[in-house]
């Protein structure tokens, strides 16, 4: 197969960027989206050109670093897949394939295709855990959880970080990617106890990184490789507006 | 020249179930109020290092955690399938910590310490109480309680696990308790940061030299301690299931400091990988060994079978495993079931374009169980494999071949998991310390656990209670910088004409081809002298584009393959010294009437350990290990 | 409480709130429309009857925090979502991932209806003043001047788009407004989404019939 690559290429986050055209030929249908993007890196490299730079590592959808934008879609065509997963039996002999990164204020571009996603660190940071030191475990049977809860906390908990759900939306709104980590603990026992303050405290954290709000449009959902369902907002919402109103003077979040 | 040198493995008094007791009761503590005085370097994010991370932090520790990926979640942890063992006994099927060490020492063929292995199992249980309590979605029996599985021939159900996502929930649930020492202040993120140099100082790691990836900045970070947890070296293989970022250069710069690389040799082939489809391919995934609970192994009997399988008639089929081993049939361990495969690849019955594959035939179960239950059973892998080759599975077998998953060797380390240099401490995979020559399935995540969250904070404690007074030489410090800088620049000045990737694909063609599955005193020799000669071509002819001070991915990959070719050749000479064979260990002149592999334990019983004495050369110690509360036997599975 | 100005979250919930509030204005709007087909008399007796209603001042400012607070809140949320992607796709969305038409720009939708609003307040509320006696009453003869409004095929025509707009708007709104406030189950929303749309088919033929009655049949 023939393609012709528009790929972003971009210096550094405060340079203007721009695409460049790249024909790569006599591709195997069998070939992944980033192979073909290292066939492109290694003819660059042998003529001591620049490579594109591309965030990529584990390459079986799984660690969350590769996803861009390809043709206006992230992660590209196909439903439930991460680019890594993506094949070129998917595209059109000859097609034109328009690579650019994931666009938001709060990711910055890094160098071409990589961009900057420690906002959604510093989200988790804010208070996506729960609170047990190393030792202070009870027994992990004391407390059952029903299978059905344990089941959708972990399918909440399959999220895997990758950005397209802000990518996706029209209001760069990191909703869906928030609310999969609040479902996670909010689903499990073991999570009520700091439920509020972590819902009060992401949220806020969430704003401030500059993401916008959710429309409920839906994009991130078609997006996701992880399929996170969109009941998570809504269930974000709702603890968030209980913790606003049982909130007390004083209270530290 | 080989010395039974007094490699310290510092194992505690008294039998083995107190071992650990014993230590901790007569390890030194560091007063609370003291503990913010002391800073901890460490190097990697993974379960390992999050987890050692997060526990220092909680104890009062200054923390620096160091990784190459954006996020610490994106460490390969992430990417474990089956689940992890413990000795919970919650099946009621027979299982107790000295099962589970039993077993761990077996399927290690014996050549792992006891001592190690023991609290290894013991502490097994206290890391699944602790994932619960951090909101770990394991699966869960009707009635809410934990559900467990048999896992990788495992006789009893001791398998913790969250669908095929157990790495990523349990790195997830690491990775939530090290934001929270963040969040706290405790532990400072170096994300994008690359560990380029171990900083010893007067004899012991006082910090290390760190290049920032994005901006190319190269800066010293100083600590009382250093714990490296950076993963395995399966890709100096270049084909793995490791992610395409793993790599072996924050351990191989602490074997240049003084720390020794133990069993490098010892690798472990996964036998359940989809097949390579071609040149272009940049690495391999793998699909759950549960697949051969259902799937028949074959390839056709007649040699270079052209024809599509469903065209092959049954008798011109050959079932090998079946055959080979009628008791365990399919369900073969890992190292054999990969063996096997090679074997028939290497007599010309290899099945695809290839011709390095063999069948895993559903036809049977699916006309057994019904589209449905297999379905059930095994749709998300089948439909990844349908992803991938493009190949409906449930229409025509699937085409699987072994490939390099697991590193069991790694740097030497003590009961303490402290290297032969002090105060640098190695926890993971990238230590050599529990698995011996084959690790189980499911146990990679126990370790990583427990060594981050159990071990490591209790040895450091003792390490750093006992440090005497600052032994930091700034010029030390300097020097690793400028070294650091100077061989950046040496890179970016290569300027020939092979990608970095060419001459690491056939560094791992050398090694897949002469030191992989299956060696033999002339191959391994054969690569010797290949990887020596490549490691020339390497410096003479590779090609680094671009500068330093920008994400410049090329050079970060050029400085990790030069480390691999070195890494090669000692992968290689670990494997032609150890002259038997064991566990993923397999000479072709060391085995069985039956093809099995053939342990000399009264020369071998013993762990190899290097010592990186000058550029590219090595010396060989040994330390032994004694069996007081297990026999070792031959492995059989006839 | 400032919360609920301070996030995202909670701005997304007032809105949602009011947005409720405003279908239920719409409803009993709709239900008082339905009178011009029983007749000019009891059209105005209705119109006067709400005029004169003592609490009617209450509500009219209930009301009009209601439209403010929707307006208000959504435009600025619309502000900060603009914001939030600084550099746009050089390709636009496509394919399978991109939303649907309905779901494009709520808040442009709602632009538009602002405008049209202001529009319909000046053309009725605060438009020609005619009189009109009924059971020995006075007052504000409001259909003839619907009446009049709608002979003119422009107003039909402009109403017949801002109307169609509201159906979206409303279609749309009334399950994402649910959504804000935290609903969403997925054994209900497709129902909820369901009712949403009919609730906005009907309102808006409820409205739609006035200039369409008026223009066709007086």
């Amino acid at each position: 197969m023939n393609f012709k690559l528009k790929i972003w290429r971009q210096k550094a986050s405060e340079q203007n960027g721009k695409f460049q055209t790249f024909r790569v030929q006599n591709i195997s249908p069998d070939t992944s989206f980033l192979e073909v993007l290292d066939l492109v890196n290694e003819e660059l490299v042998l003529d001591k050109k620049e490579p594109v730079a591309f965030e990529h590592d584990c390459r079986e959808g799984i660690c969350g670093s590769c996803g861009v934008m390809i043709n206006g879609e992230p992660h590209g065509p196909g439903k439930g897949v991460t680019t890594c997963q993506l094949y070129m039996r998917e595209f059109k002999n000859n097609q034109e394939i328009y690579i650019e990164p994931f666009r938001a204020k709060a990711f910055s571009v890094i160098r071409d295709l990589i961009v900057d996603r420690s906002a959604f660190d510093r989200v988790q940071q804010s208070g996506g855990y729960i609170s047990v030191n190393t030792g202070s475990a009870p027994s992990a049977n004391a407390l059952p959880v029903s299978r059905e809860n344990a089941g959708r906390a972990f399918s909440a908990a399959t999220c895997i970080g990758c950005g397209a759900c802000v990518a996706s939306c029209k209001n760069a709104s990191a909703s869906l990617f928030v609310s999969a980590r609040l479902a996670h603990f909010s689903l499990l026992p073991q999570g009520k106890a700091e439920q509020d303050k972590r819902v009060l405290k992401m949220v806020a954290q969430m704003d401030r990184e500059g993401f916008g709000a959710c429309s409920h449009t839906g994009s991130c959902f078609a997006a996701c490789p992880k399929e996170i369902s969109l009941e998570n907002i809504a269930r974000m919402n709702r603890s968030w507006t209980k913790a606003v109103l049982r909130k007390r003077q004083g209270s530290n979040s | 020249m080989i010395d039974i040198h007094p490699l310290k493995s510092s194992i505690p008094e008294g039998p083995l179930a107190e071992k650990w007791d014993n230590y901790k009761f007569s390890a030194r503590l560091v007063n609370p109020s003291n503990r913010k005085k002391f800073e901890i370097i460490v190097v990697g994010a993974g379960l390992a290092g999050a987890s050692a991370s997060a526990s220092l932090g909680e104890l009062g520790y200054n923390v620096k955690t160091f990784f190459i990926h954006d996020s610490p979640r994106r460490a390969h942890s992430i990417a474990a399938q089956g689940g992890i063992n413990a000795a919970k006994n919650y099946a009621n099927d027979g299982d107790s910590v000295y099962r589970l060490f039993y077993d761990t020492i077996k399927g290690g063929d014996f050549r792992a310490r006891e001592a190690n292995v023991y609290r290894l199992a013991q502490i097994s249980n206290q890391i699944i109480d602790h994932c619960v309590a951090q909101g770990v979605p394991f699966a869960r029996e009707y009635g809410g309680l934990l559900a467990n599985r048999s896992f990788g021939g495992a006789q009893v159900s001791r398998t913790f696990y969250a669908r095929g996502q157990t790495g990523q929930q349990l790195l997830l649930g690491a990775y939530g308790s090290l934001m929270k020492q963040v969040d706290q202040g405790k532990v400072t993120l170096y994300p994008y940061t690359e560990m380029l140099d171990l900083i010893v100082s007067e004899g012991h790691a006082r910090g290390i030299v760190a290049r920032d990836l994005v901006t190319g900045e190269v800066t010293i970070h100083t600590a009382h301690a250093v714990l490296v947890a950076s993963g395995g070296y399966g890709n100096v293989f270049y084909l793995s299931t490791n992610a395409m970022n793993s790599n072996v250069t924050a351990a191989w710069r602490c074997h240049k400091r003084g720390a020794y690389f133990a069993n490098p040799s010892f690798v472990q082939i996964h036998p359940t990988c989809i097949p390579q489809s071609g040149e272009h391919q940049s690495k391999l995934t793998l699909m759950s060994e549960s697949l051969r609970n259902d799937g028949r192994v074959w390839v056709p009997l007649k040699k270079e079978d052209s024809r599509l399988p469903q065209d092959i008639p049954e008798e011109e089929r050959d079932y090998y495993l079946e055959r080979i081993y009628p008791a365990f049939g399919n369900l073969v361990p890992r190292d054999v079931a990969s063996r096997q495969a090679k074997f028939q690849v290497d007599q010309g019955r290899g099945v695809g374009v290839s011709g390095e594959a063999v069948y895993l035939d559903f036809t049977q179960a699916l006309r057994n169980q019904g589209i449905k239950g297999i379905r059930e059973k095994y749709g998300n892998l089948f439909s990844m494999y349908e992803r991938i080759t493009g190949e409906n599975p449930y229409k025509t077998p699937m085409r699987i071949f072994p490939a390099v998953h697991y590193t069991m060797g790694g740097l030497w380390v003590d009961y303490d998991l402290q290297s032969t240099v002090p105060g640098l401490f190695v926890l993971g995979e990238a230590n050599f310390s529990d698995h011996g020559a084959n690790r189980l399935g499911a146990s990679a995540l126990m370790q990583g656990l427990a060594d981050g969250y159990f071990i490591a904070p209790a040895t450091v404690g003792n390490y750093l209670a006992g440090l005497k007074e600052e032994s930091l030489n700034l010029e030390d410090c300097e020097r690793a910088k400028r070294e650091t800088e100077d061989r950046l620049t040496k890179l970016l000045n290569l300027k020939g004409s092979q990608s970095v990737d060419q001459i690491h694909r056939k560094l791992g063609r050398i090694l897949w081809d002469f030191s992989g599955m299956i060696r033999s005193e002339n191959s391994l020799k054969k690569a010797l002298e290949q990887v020596r000669s490549l490691r020339q071509e390497f410096w003479n002819e590779a090609v680094v584009p671009g500068q330093n001070d920008y994400k410049n991915q090329e050079l970060e990959k050029a400085g990790r393959v030069a480390d691999f070719l070195e890494l090669g050749e000692i992968l290689i000479r670990d494997a032609l010294i150890r002259e038997e064979s064991c566990g993923c260990h397999f000479r072709e002149e060391y085995q069985t009437q039956d093809n099995e592999a053939l342990r000399n334990d009264e020369n071998f019983s013993h762990v190899t350990a290097w010592e990186w004495s000058e550029e590219n050369k090595w010396r060989e110690w040994r330390e032994p290990l004694s069996f007081l509360k297990v026999k070792p036997s031959q492995r059989s599975y006839k | 409480m400032l919360d609920f100005l301070r996030r995202t979250v909670g701005q997304k919930f007032l809105v949602g709130l009011t947005g409720l509030g405003l279908c239920l204005f719409v409803l009993i709007h709709v239900s008082g429309n339905m009178l011009i087909f029983v007749g000019a008399e009891q059209y105005n007796l209705y119109a006067h009857g709400l005029h004169e209603f003592f609490l009617m001042e209450v509500f009219e400012v209930g009301l009009l925090t209601l439209f403010m607070g929707h307006i208000l809140i959504a435009l600025s949320l619309g502000w900060k979502n603009r914001f939030a992607r600084r550099e746009k796709y050089r390709h636009s969305v496509s394919g399978d991932k991109k939303p649907a038409f309905v779901h494009a720009a709520l808040v442009f939708q709602g632009v538009a209806l602002l405008a049209f609003l202001v529009w319909h307040l000046l053309t009725f509320k605060f438009g020609p003043y005619y009189e009109i006696s009924h059971r020995g009453q006075t007052m504000r003869d409001i259909y003839r001047l619907v009446v009049e409004v709608f002979q003119n095929p422009l107003y039909v025509a402009g109403y017949s788009v801002a109307l169609l707009i509201l159906s979206v708007h409303l279609g749309r709104g009334f399950s994402a407004s649910l959504k804000s406030l935290g609903f969403n189950h997925p054994q209900y929303m497709p129902w909820v989404e369901r009712f949403g749309w009919l609730f906005s088919a009907l309102v808006s033929l409820g409205f739609l019939s006035q200039p369409f009655y008026v223009y066709f049949f007086l």
